[in-house]
């Protein structure tokens, strides 16, 4: 046995549990960020309140309170343009918002959790591609963890507005206001927009606006048999720390795998030999 | 149009590697199916005493297979679903191997599950799916379009679903356990009309279980009462009327639950993550104690018959027996569980391994416990792998270029790493384990390594051996096939230790050596085109996820950029900043100066998910590509209409274009093709019919036409190549390549000609050998001179595919002549046939395929014998057609040169029609007309009047699900037979010998027998024709036995009488 063999040996029976195991911890720590009640003994999750606002103006505010992957609550200010009227809406009491992007999340980071419990210490890796593959399902499962929380969906406007959150408020949405919610990075964000129905006999080109997870104003729709253009759009924004904190664990460990498969790699003349 | 490519496999001595991630037995347990990491689709053939055989591999996915399931009703049409982590759907024809519907959708599927409900459902049935998702999905079954989704008031993923059919309340409803342990369930009985009317539907019921990580939820049919969940930590009985928890039963440490299946009332199984399963009697006091068992709940933690007599009134598990391991191995594994009652089938626990290791156990109808009341251990009934059946059939599996390897090492043979072809030069490069790299010419090693009785091919097979890398050859690359910036001579090739070799791959000599010093070199390619147009760079990756760029010409390391973190996805040269893009596996970005080779940005998040984006746009390259059929076959189906531009070459800002078209002329291509994991290489031979077929005729029609070979096609050659000529100058040194240049034309042809009867009469080889080996010795490379090379290799590669269509020992008489007349030589081993069922989706046929069907039938010789029914076919297609055919006149005024071109050209365009047939049996009529025109237009056999029965036949056939292998084998066989027969005579005259030794004259008879039966009733519908081949042959057989001898004296009498009396001879006993 030569020396770079036994330390290939070394690797598949010491280094890789060690590394799996600082993978499992990280992630763990992850999924605890996500408020998972997994122990089933924790009850409720708990809340948390954010105020959703831009330095510059106070067109748009709004208070949001986050439980676990759920918008419990959410109040929504919004001071019209034209007249500075004030409009208040807020969710009905029955009902909360499941923001998807985080359950999402939060269901591929156990994914991975899970996987990586199948191989605890007791696990004998007989080759190096049996780690390779692990470490494959794992990254599959953490990159779209991570692009979950990165990537927010493309809506279009009829999308958004034939959603189910248009009818979670009370007192319930004018017509001409239309708002969305959704996680980009480490922000929750709200968008509201204010339309204004094109009349038929307008001049205006009628072009429908394609999916964008944010609509520009001058943006058109057809809704209903109505047309309608966006004639202003607020956006507001507001960190969530903990998402922050998950992030940066998808990344970390994300790398911890890379690094684990290019030190198998290294070897791969050893494991094509070694049929299981 | 589809692309028409038939292919042949040539597979290595190591099987691909097919990493099981799903696996499902067909409803009749005739198929095994499983769906690999890879992203391939095996099917096993299943015998019925449960022994296994690879069949057939089906390429199309481009990601991991997450799961399988049946897509109609199995009996009316054997059809599976595949999905895929990347939301590729699938459905395939687990008989023919084709794909019938293919999607892509944005979700991932981890289970899926066929529901059909005849008399309450339109269309073929849905297809109820849940994964990476909220909710489930209803997918239709033979569209793959989402057709609805279930709702739910708390959605989240779904981990598990299965459909709850009550025969007492005529109500099919579905149940589900999502991800953080919610059970709900949907009726789907009263929803049809919702569903089909896209209104909500919500969930009947949801309950909170306190199971996390549900692996499978199962109802028991039995009882119509019973819940089974199992989760990884535990499985869990419930009573389905008020979902009160029964019982619960924990995991061994170090074990996790991975599915279960209820075997009868009360008794379960119940498997585990690496491949153990157990089965359970519920102990049941369930019907004396009434409601009684409401108020347990989850006290019953592995209780053992010892401690349940305390526990009188609750429902515990009971261990009765368990699956016993191989070696006490386990490795992570699929486990699926096939429950038939009826008495041909069998109770069946399979499992397929990471490893591709299938494993059955043939679970006992009463499963018992020993008479100690300890459980007892059922024994593996079989086990197999792909690498078992690449053993078993090991001339099947044999490499491509094993011979040449193995005579260089002596023992063992060097396994070949990494591959490319050339179609320009029909050069196949492979490099290999030992750093040798072979370079050979394509389509001879294809013969040779197919091909019976050609050591004469073998022994003399021109090859070429480059020394230089001392480790794996991990990669190569012939630059020049796709740009013309590059100089023809240049090949290069990377390896394991980090060296890159630029060679001249005329002479064999290093022009270059890079050390790179970053691991293993894995990828290899050639810069865009609009970068630098006349510039040679290529990219080289490598496993330190560096990216070396190499510029060619001046023989330089241009950069090397070394800091990528994660694998590289995408490169993208930027010529007006000259900088290099990469784009990284973790969506990260890396911008170089190529001028100072140093790193100008590193951008993560938005800002690099925008440069990405950018670079989709444009032209870019894309690292690890895996299987490059898909773009082979799109390459060769646009050849039709680019050829066209091959022209006016030379002005566009592609140059490369006129090189590519004069590549596609090539009617035979070698691609090589890897699996991902392990590094076993095979090779496919791609046969494209329709160019074949052009060449063909055009090469007839200059034989037939005029001494001198100008005629037109040639003509057109001659002219496109001098424009060529001009372009490539460089390539003059090579001009062997060139054919027919004018000047030259003549005497090439000559050569042709003589290579031509070297060809048609094998008995004088001498001569040939003799002139090849001058005509080699004259070159100064060692390659075969290939002035002709278009002509010959047309009729070579059409007599290599009508060799691994026919089927072999039928009758050894026709055999005979076929190698003898027609130079259509036998095989060495059953070919492993593949088809293209649509321009991305491959079916391959593994060693070993259907090798127990010969042995049934009883004739020993037989073999590349798809299918049993073929003879039967065979016949019915001679039955159909006999009349039209008639004499065929015109042979005899011919020399034999042309005759048996004429011939091998009259089989090619039959087994071509008829692939063209059943390809599209939607355009018929439009079939119908062509083939007029067709006939029409080869002049030299008798209009087939008749074509249109013929259409009808085949379209018959089509609706009985005749594989197309199977039909082309068919009317390849009955038109050897019928076109063989009048030659019969003279070869008999000819070759005394050969009809002396074959004892098997007998063949012919009963086939001339049942022929004229068939005459008889030709105008019976083809089933009864069917009947009655059978009846007359198992009647006759014996008879027509003892009369063989006679007959084959008499048939040497006279050709014109013989039919008549073989058959008066036979009708008379």
């Amino acid at each position: 046995m030569t020396s770079s063999e036994e330390e290939f040996k070394w690797l598949l029976q010491e280094e890789v549990h060690a590394v799996l195991r600082q993978l499992q911890d990280i992630l763990k720590e992850a999924s605890h960020r996500f408020a998972l009640p997994t122990s089933g003994s924790g009850g409720a999750v708990k809340q948390e309140n954010f105020v959703l606002s831009t330095s510059g103006t106070d067109q748009v505010k709004g208070v949001m309170t986050l439980q676990g992957d759920a918008l419990c609550q959410a109040d929504v200010n919004l001071k019209m343009p034209r007249n500075n009227q004030l409009l208040h809406f807020a969710f009905r009491e029955d009902k909360q918002w499941k923001l998807q992007q985080i359950q999402d999340a939060r269901n591929h980071v156990n994914q991975a959790i899970y996987l990586l419990m199948n191989r605890d210490a007791n696990y004998q890796f007989k080759t190096g591609l049996e780690v390779l593959k692990l470490m494959d399902a794992v990254m599959l499962q953490l990159s779209r963890a991570r692009n979950r929380l990165t990537t927010p969906a493309t809506l279009t406007l009829p999308e958004i507005a034939s959603s189910g959150l248009t009818k979670m408020f009370t007192p319930v949405l004018p017509p001409d206001i239309l708002v969305n919610f959704y996680i980009n990075l480490n922000k929750l964000c709200l968008t509201v927009y204010q339309l204004h129905v094109m009349q038929p006999s307008t001049t205006k080109n009628f072009k429908p606006a394609g999916g964008s997870v944010l609509h520009n104003p001058g943006a058109m729709f057809e809704f209903g048999s109505q047309r309608y253009e966006v004639s202003h759009v607020h956006k507001v924004e507001c960190v969530v720390p903990w998402l922050n904190d998950a992030l940066v664990f998808f990344t970390v460990s994300l790398q911890l795998c890379q690094q684990l498969k290019d030190k198998i790699s290294i070897f791969s003349s050893y494991w094509n030999y070694r049929p299981y | 149009m589809k692309a028409s490519l038939p292919t042949v496999a040539v597979w290595g001595r190591t099987a691909p590697s097919h990493s099981i991630t799903a696996v499902m037995i067909t409803d009749d347990q005739q198929t095994i199916v499983t769906g690999s990491q890879e992203g391939q689709i095996c099917l096993w053939d299943l015998s019925s005493d449960l022994q296994i055989s690879s069949k057939e591999m089906l390429f199309g996915h481009t990601a991991s297979v997450t799961c399988l399931a049946k897509a109609r009703e199995f009996e009316k049409q054997p059809y599976v679903v595949s999905a895929t982590e990347n939301g590729e759907m699938c459905v395939w024809n687990v008989t023919s191997g084709q794909c019938i519907e293919n999607a892509k959708l944005p979700y991932r599927h981890t289970a899926i599950h066929y529901y059909h409900c005849s008399f309450r459902m339109t269309g073929e049935g849905w297809l109820l799916c849940c994964g990476e998702y909220q909710d489930v999905l209803i997918i239709d079954a033979k569209t793959l379009g989402v057709l609805h989704t279930l709702s739910s008031q708390s959605s989240d993923w779904i981990k598990c679903i299965c459909v709850v059919h009550s025969a007492r309340i005529q109500e099919d409803s579905l149940v589900a356990v999502s991800v953080a342990g919610v059970l709900k369930v949907w009726d789907l009985s009263s929803s049809l009309n919702s569903i089909q009317e896209k209104q909500c539907v919500c969930e009947k019921e949801s309950k909170s279980l306190d199971c996390i990580n549900c692996q499978a939820v199962r109802f028991c049919t039995y009882t119509e009462r019973l819940l089974l969940v199992v989760s990884s930590m535990c499985w869990q009985v419930y009573d389905y009327c008020d979902f009160s928890l029964l019982c619960t039963e924990f995991c061994k440490s170090g074990q996790c639950f991975a599915g279960g299946e209820v075997l009868a009332a009360y008794r379960l199984i119940i498997w585990t993550e690496d491949g153990h399963s157990y089965i359970y009697q519920l102990l049941n006091r369930w019907a004396q104690m009434g409601n009684s068992h409401k108020k347990f709940s989850g006290l019953s933690k592995s209780m053992y018959p010892a401690d349940g007599k305390a526990l009188k009134e609750t429902v515990y598990p009971h261990l009765l027996s368990f699956t016993g391991m191989k070696e006490n191995k386990s490795l992570p594994s699929v486990m699926g569980f096939m429950n038939e009652r009826k008495e041909p089938f069998y109770k069946v626990l399979f499992s397929g391994e990471v490893s591709g290791r299938i494993t059955l156990w043939h679970v006992p109808d009463v499963p018992a416990s020993t008479f100690d009341g300890s459980p007892k251990e059922i024994p593996i009934t079989t086990m197999w792998t792909l690498q078992d059946n690449f053993n078993k059939h090991h001339s099947m599996s044999e490499g491509i270029i094993d011979e040449l390897c193995g005579s260089e090492d002596g023992f063992g043979s060097a396994v070949v790493s990494s591959s490319v072809y050339i179609p320009g030069l029909d050069k196949l490069v492979c490099g290999c384990e030992n750093g040798k790299i072979f370079v050979t010419l394509g389509l001879e090693t294809a013969r040779a390594r197919l091909l019976e009785n050609i050591s004469f091919l073998k022994d003399n097979l021109p090859y070429k051996v480059l020394n230089g890398h001392s480790s794996r050859v991990t990669c190569l690359l012939y630059p020049h096939d796709k740009s013309v910036r590059f100089d023809p001579s240049w090949l290069l090739s990377g390896s394991q230790d980090s060296v890159v070799i630029l060679w001249d791959i005329f002479t064999g000599g290093i022009l270059q050596q890079f050390n790179l010093q970053s691991g293993a070199v894995t990828e290899l390619l050639r810069s865009p085109e609009h970068y630098r147009v006349n510039q040679s760079i290529v990219c080289c990756l490598c496993s330190d996820h560096s990216v070396a760029i190499l510029h060619l010409q001046k023989r330089q390391c241009l950069l090397h950029a070394r800091k990528h973190l994660f694998p590289v996805k995408k490169i993208k040269f930027d010529p007006l900043e000259n900088v290099l893009i990469v784009g990284c596996e973790d969506n990260s970005v890396y911008i170089w100066e190529i001028e100072t080779g140093t790193l100008e940005r590193h951008e993560t998040g938005d800002t690099a998910r925008a440069i990405l984006a950018a670079i989709e746009d444009s032209e870019y390259l894309v690292a690890g590509a895996v299987l490059p059929v898909s773009q082979e076959l799109k390459r060769i189906k646009n050849s039709g209409y680019k050829q066209s531009s091959s022209y006016k070459h030379g002005m566009g800002p592609y140059p490369a274009h006129t090189e590519k078209t004069s590549d596609k002329v090539r009617p035979f291509t070698i691609l090589p093709a890897k699996t991902k994991w392990n590094n076993a290489n095979f090779h496919i031979l791609l046969f494209d019919l329709e160019k074949l077929e052009e060449l063909l005729s055009s090469q007839l029609n200059g034989l037939k036409s005029s001494k001198s070979f100008h005629n037109q096609y040639t003509l057109e050659r001659a002219k496109s190549t001098t424009e060529k000529r001009a372009l490539t100058l460089k390539r003059n040194k090579t001009a062997a390549f060139v054919p027919q240049v004018d000047g030259q034309a003549e005497t090439v042809c000559s050569d042709q000609v003589h290579r031509d009867n070297n060809a048609t009469r094998p008995m004088e080889e001498g001569g040939g050998i003799k002139r090849w080996k001058k005509m080699k010795s004259s070159r100064k490379i060692r390659m075969q001179p290939s002035g002709n090379i278009d002509v010959n290799m047309a009729t070579d590669t059409a007599k290599l595919l009508l060799s691994c269509l026919l089927p072999w020992g039928v009758d050894k008489e026709i055999d005979n002549l076929c190698a003898g007349h027609l130079n259509i030589l036998r095989l060495q081993c059953p070919v492993s046939f593949g088809l293209v069922s649509d321009e991305s989706h491959l079916s391959l046929m593994l060693p070993g395929w259907k090798c127990t069907d010969c042995g049934v039938l009883g004739e020993h010789g037989v073999f590349n014998l798809f299918s049993k029914r073929v003879l039967d076919l065979s016949n019915k297609y001679l039955a159909a057609t006999e009349g039209q055919f008639g004499k065929k006149d015109g042979h005899e005024n011919n020399d034999y040169g042309t005759r048996d071109l004429e011939t091998v050209f009259f089989l090619f365009s039959r087994i071509s029609l008829i692939y063209r047939i059943i390809n599209t049996p939607s355009a018929v009529t439009d079939e119908i007309e062509s083939y007029l025109c067709f006939s029409g237009k080869s002049r030299y056999h008798s209009p087939d009047l008749g074509s249109i029965s013929l259409l009808k036949l085949i379209c018959c056939w089509n609706d009985q699900s005749v594989k197309i292998v199977e039909a082309m084998q068919a009317v390849l066989l009955a038109e050897v037979q019928r076109t063989l027969n009048p030659l019969r005579k003279t070869a008999i005259c000819r070759q005394p010998l050969a009809i002396v030794e074959n004892g098997n004259g007998n063949r012919k008879c009963w086939f001339l027998h049942t022929l004229h039966f068939s005459l008889c009733f030709i105008l019976i519908a083809a089933v009864s024709v069917l009947k009655h081949d059978k009846s007359s042959k198992s009647a006759n057989f014996q008879d027509v036995e003892d009369t063989s001898d006679r007959c084959v004296l008499e048939e040497s009498e006279s050709p014109g009488e013989r039919h008549l009396k073989t058959t008066t001879n036979v009708l008379g006993y």
